[in-house]
């Protein structure tokens, strides 16, 4: 008897999942097959930066709204995971935050596939602080921020932070100072400010994606996996400052301090701040699509300029320049839509910042560079 | 009451104590993951199994129709592939144990069983993905087949060998052929056969490791075919539970609540199912 119930049952399951899978395919077979002019959607696949991600998943769908018969499938793996898949040439771009390392960048650029980036999207790195009962907003400088993460800053009332704040009422508390656990673009960036705002206490061999923090050394360095670990540790530990992802940072609603500018000025990131830092960076980007990247991506942080935000930075697109004739004018029609209906505001998602119009006209040079193989 | 009464109490009620503090875990995770998990569902209706996720600035989340069809499509396709290679390698170390392939196949599973399954994902990579240029959910297919074979193979050999030899010796000596005796074998022994089985779907279900280089997820689409990248539950929430977009994080602990009832289901279906046989 229980033979015969498994039988049944082994069966049942059977049919069950064979009917599922076959209405699957033919459903799937129904929508690749479009109209009789496409017969296959084309997929362009990209995969790297995390940060992109929810930013380029909204442009993959309202592209594909506009252009049925293209899809665009990122995947976030990393924008180490990304550059190296980029090389390998089993995706049709990546994303990174930071360009291709100088040598990475000559290797691809002497194939015969060649290689164009382009900033697509501005990020930034914001200083989020947790002071119970504090009244007012915090005001910092990259060198008492580059002194708390030494360790050398002890305490919320050191007459360096009081002198940068005379209106605020610091409580006698030890700062904690919460900084990233995993290997991380935004810690690079943060760093790299560091280092630009303060080259005497902040050496350049701090400046990595991830490196041996000295406040850890004194017990009041604190380290999180990811913005949401380092999110989470700063809210649920009072006195306590990290450096948050700005588009993660606004989805959280904790306070973060102004920050002074190469020009003196103490300014909030804002979009409009943001914007204006790449404005100001826009002329170091280098003369050409195919060049190296890593001077202005470099030059976007602690840019010149009254209104720039000065932990500023661009996120990457890394293109070939020559595509297989099935898919060359997917991926022109891809980067000329980014760089236009793209950047408007119905498109971009919250936390997000578009690239100035000069940088948009700039990227869509790129039109002109690729070519079909056939 | 005596010395001996008492302490048979203490020692009765320690162990009940330990054995709820051991099992807790698992009612914390089925707890946890329902009361997130559950309001998703009922949040997006019919639309969470039947749509793909919505973008982030949505006002609402969408659906994981694309990872669900995903997560059956490549545990049907692993198992298809993986359970007859495991089943009959297993059959054949149980009949010849003493035979060198049955060494050599039994320390490769061992090892394979070491090895991490991100090193599956990435050997699939480099014989798959990188001469085609292309991931698949083939590739992926293999991958999780790779990871499963061990699991199926070291269950259903246990099962075959713990076969009273008694039992065997009379089947031969009553004349039965030996393919007939190994059919027998299995069926006395189906709880453990279908439990290697069971271990080795969910593994498959479970695992994120081997899809990230293989499958690589494709989320703007139902079902893309075999030869196109496929998502996978895992893999879903692996990525969407760590971006900080509400919509996101919403359809990842849907998709973990839709794991966990699958393997809950997966289990009780069959131990209702495959009765112990008696003997």
């Amino acid at each position: 008897m229980a033979n015969l119930k498994l039988v049944a049952g082994v069966l049942i399951v059977l049919v069950v999942v064979g009917a599922a899978i076959m209405i699957v395919m033919r459903g799937g077979e129904g929508e690749t097959a479009q109209s009789p002019e496409t017969p296959r959607q084309v997929v362009l696949l990209g995969s790297g930066a995390t940060f992109i991600h929810p930013q380029l998943d909204k442009w993959a769908k309202e592209f594909t709204a506009i252009y049925p018969s293209i899809r665009i499938e990122y995947n976030p793996t990393g924008s180490g995971t990304g550059q190296t898949q980029f090389m390998q040439k089993v995706v049709d771009f990546a994303g990174s935050d930071p360009p291709l390392p100088a040598s990475r960048w000559a290797e691809a650029r002497g194939r015969p596939e060649g290689v164009i980036q382009m900033p697509v999207i501005l990020g930034s790195v914001v200083i989020a602080y947790n002071i119970p009962g504090l009244e007012g907003r915090l005001k910092l400088d990259g060198e008492t921020i580059a002194l708390i993460y030494k360790g050398e800053i002890e305490y919320w009332d050191d007459p360096r932070i009081k002198a940068l704040n005379p209106d605020l009422k610091l409580p006698n508390q030890k700062i904690v100072a919460v900084h990233r656990s995993d290997s991380s673009g935004t810690t690079h960036i943060f760093t790299l400010f560091l280092h630009k705002a303060a080259p005497h206490v902040w050496p350049k061999e701090l400046v990595e994606k991830a490196i041996e923090w000295p406040v850890d050394k004194t017990g009041r360095g604190l380290g999180g996996k990811g913005n949401q670990g380092v999110v989470e540790l700063v809210r649920r530990t009072s006195y306590s400052i990290g450096y948050v992802e700005y588009a993660y940072a606004v989805l959280t609603g904790l306070p973060w301090a102004l920050v002074r500018n190469v020009e003196g000025v103490f300014i909030d990131a804002t979009p409009e701040t943001i914007m204006a830092a790449a404005e100001n960076a826009y002329p170091l980007l280098p003369p050409s699509l195919e060049d190296d990247f890593n001077k202005a991506w470099e030059a976007i942080v602690y840019a010149p300029g009254k209104n720039s935000y000065p932990i500023t930075s661009f996120s990457f697109l890394i293109f070939y320049k020559v595509y297989s004739p099935d898919k060359v004018d997917a991926i022109k029609k891809f980067i000329e839509w980014v760089n236009t209906e793209g950047q408007k505001p119905k498109n971009i998602v919250e936390g997000y910042v578009p690239i100035p119009e000069s940088i948009r006209q700039y990227n869509l040079r790129a039109l002109q560079l690729i070519k079909s193989s056939g | 009451m005596d010395t001996r009464r008492l302490k048979d109490k203490i020692f009765t009620i320690t162990v009940i104590a330990l054995s709820i503090v051991a099992i807790a875990p698992v009612f914390h995770i089925i707890i946890y993951v329902s009361y997130r998990g559950l309001p998703v569902i009922v949040e997006s209706g019919l639309e969470f199994f039947t749509s793909i996720p919505n973008a982030v600035t949505d006002p609402k989340p969408g659906g994981i129709a694309q990872a669900i069809i995903g997560t059956l499509y490549l545990t049907a396709t692993a198992s298809i592939i993986a359970v007859p290679i495991a089943t009959l390698a297993a059959v054949f170390s149980s009949e010849f144990p003493r035979s060198r392939l049955t060494h050599v196949v039994r320390a490769a599973s061992r090892s394979l069983l070491e090895v991490a399954t991100i090193i599956v994902g990435m050997l699939v990579f480099a014989l798959l993905v990188l001469p085609t240029g292309r991931f698949t959910a083939v590739a992926g297919s293999v991958a999780l087949a790779i990871v499963m074979i061990p699991y199926v193979y070291t269950y259903v050999e246990l099962a075959m060998l713990s076969v009273p030899r008694t039992y065997v010796d009379a089947a031969y000596s009553l004349g039965m052929s030996r393919a007939l005796v190994i059919y027998h074998k299995l069926r006395i022994m189906r709880r453990g056969v279908v439990r290697g089985l069971m271990i080795g779907v969910t593994k498959a279900m479970g695992e994120t490791a081997p899809l990230l280089f293989t499958a690589f997820g494709a989320r703007n689409v139902l079902f893309g075919g075999p030869l196109e990248p496929i998502d996978a539950l895992p893999l879903m929430i692996f990525q969407f539970i760590q971006t900080g977009y509400d919509n996101w994080i919403k359809l990842a602990w849907g998709g973990a609540f839709i794991l966990l009832i699958s393997y809950l289901t997966l289990f009780i279906v069959t131990r209702v199912l495959v009765k112990e046989v008696k003997y």
